[in-house]
């Protein structure tokens, strides 16, 4: 009977270090978004790379303000050497915390509405965000959603006037980043 | 008619012939003939960025670097590119390099484990070093 517990005893320890490692992602997805009256405007990252430790309830997204793509290559290149100067500010990272009502369980299916809160340094300016999110616990994967709202002129990201009236001035930043649970 | 037809020929053939040659020198330089601006191998370069980014990004990003390294991985994405991952001697990351193009008997070449040279445009760190637009300079002999 001691033996038992001892082993079970074991192996509780061994899940929760097992726990404790951070997933990594290299294939999160971020997308920019503005509407504006005369047109909306779509930047799509495909290669955000994120960090999420359930244990310590802690997230970093880092990615290259290069590996957006849009639509339109003289817009890519406007953002690229005149918005967001990519050579001199090669990469866009939030660190934070997220917090949850209920314990997040990989074993069980469901989805965990969460609130993160942490700091967003883009073109050289950090700022602090809040904003709610969802981790979506399905099959092998657990996946990270979240949804906010930054103002270009926060960052420091001036707008030429002649297409002032073409970006909004609140620009809709969409993640969602698969964990692989198994890993 | 016929006549006619052969100066309409000719005519888009001269045409032709300065347009080609105006849009083909019109393109971006492959990296491959552009001169190398650092040499280094993966542990130090992905060193210089894991302990600090800001100034490793002065040093190498944005610049044709060449890098060798010892072949960790080759793997194809959705879109068909080959990526190589160079081993950094650190289990937090890698130095991965998105080949612009490599022909099969390069590729064939390509052993893990080996050392390998790669040179390309190095576009900063995430966990991994970056490097696009690459071709490798030197397979495994």
């Amino acid at each position: 009977m001691k033996r038992t517990s001892f082993f079970l005893f074991l192996f509780a320890i061994a899940t929760t270090l097992f726990a404790q490692k951070p997933l990594i992602t290299r294939t999160g997805t971020t997308i920019f978004f503005s509407h504006s009256p005369i047109e909306d405007i779509e930047a799509i990252n495909h290669q955000s790379t994120a960090a999420i430790d359930l244990a310590k309830r802690e997230v970093v997204v880092k990615m290259l303000i290069k590996h957006f793509e849009f639509e339109k290559s003289l817009m890519q290149e406007h953002f690229n050497e005149n918005y967001l100067e990519s050579e001199k500010y090669p990469s866009a990272i939030f660190k934070g915390v997220f917090t949850s009502e209920t314990p997040i369980d990989l074993n069980k299916e469901g989805t965990y509405p969460v609130t993160v809160t942490g700091k967003l340094t883009m073109h050289g300016v950090t700022q602090e965000i809040s904003c709610q999110g969802q981790l979506v616990v399905a099959g092998n994967q657990l996946t990270a959603k979240t949804e906010f709202m930054v103002r270009p002129e926060d960052f420091d990201i001036k707008i030429p006037s002649i297409v002032v009236q073409n970006i909004a001035e609140e620009v809709k930043v969409t993640s969602i980043l698969p964990f692989n649970i198994s890993n | 008619m016929r006549k006619q037809f052969l100066v309409a020929a000719a005519a888009l053939v001269l045409l032709a012939i300065p347009a080609y040659l105006f849009l083909g020198s019109a393109e971006t330089p492959s990296v491959a003939n552009t001169q190398t601006e650092v040499s280094t191998d993966a542990p130090n370069i992905y060193s210089s960025f894991s302990v600090d980014e800001a100034h490793a990004n002065e040093r190498f990003t944005g610049k044709v670097v060449e890098v060798s390294g010892q072949l960790m991985a080759v793997e194809q994405d959705e879109a068909g590119s080959y990526s190589l991952s160079l081993d950094s001697q650190d289990p937090m990351g890698k130095v991965v390099c998105k080949l612009s193009d490599a022909t099969s008997t390069e590729l064939a070449q390509l052993q893990i484990g080996e050392t390998v040279t790669i040179k390309g445009t190095c576009m900063g760190y995430l966990f991994d070093v970056i490097i696009e637009q690459g071709v490798i300079t030197q397979l495994p002999s």
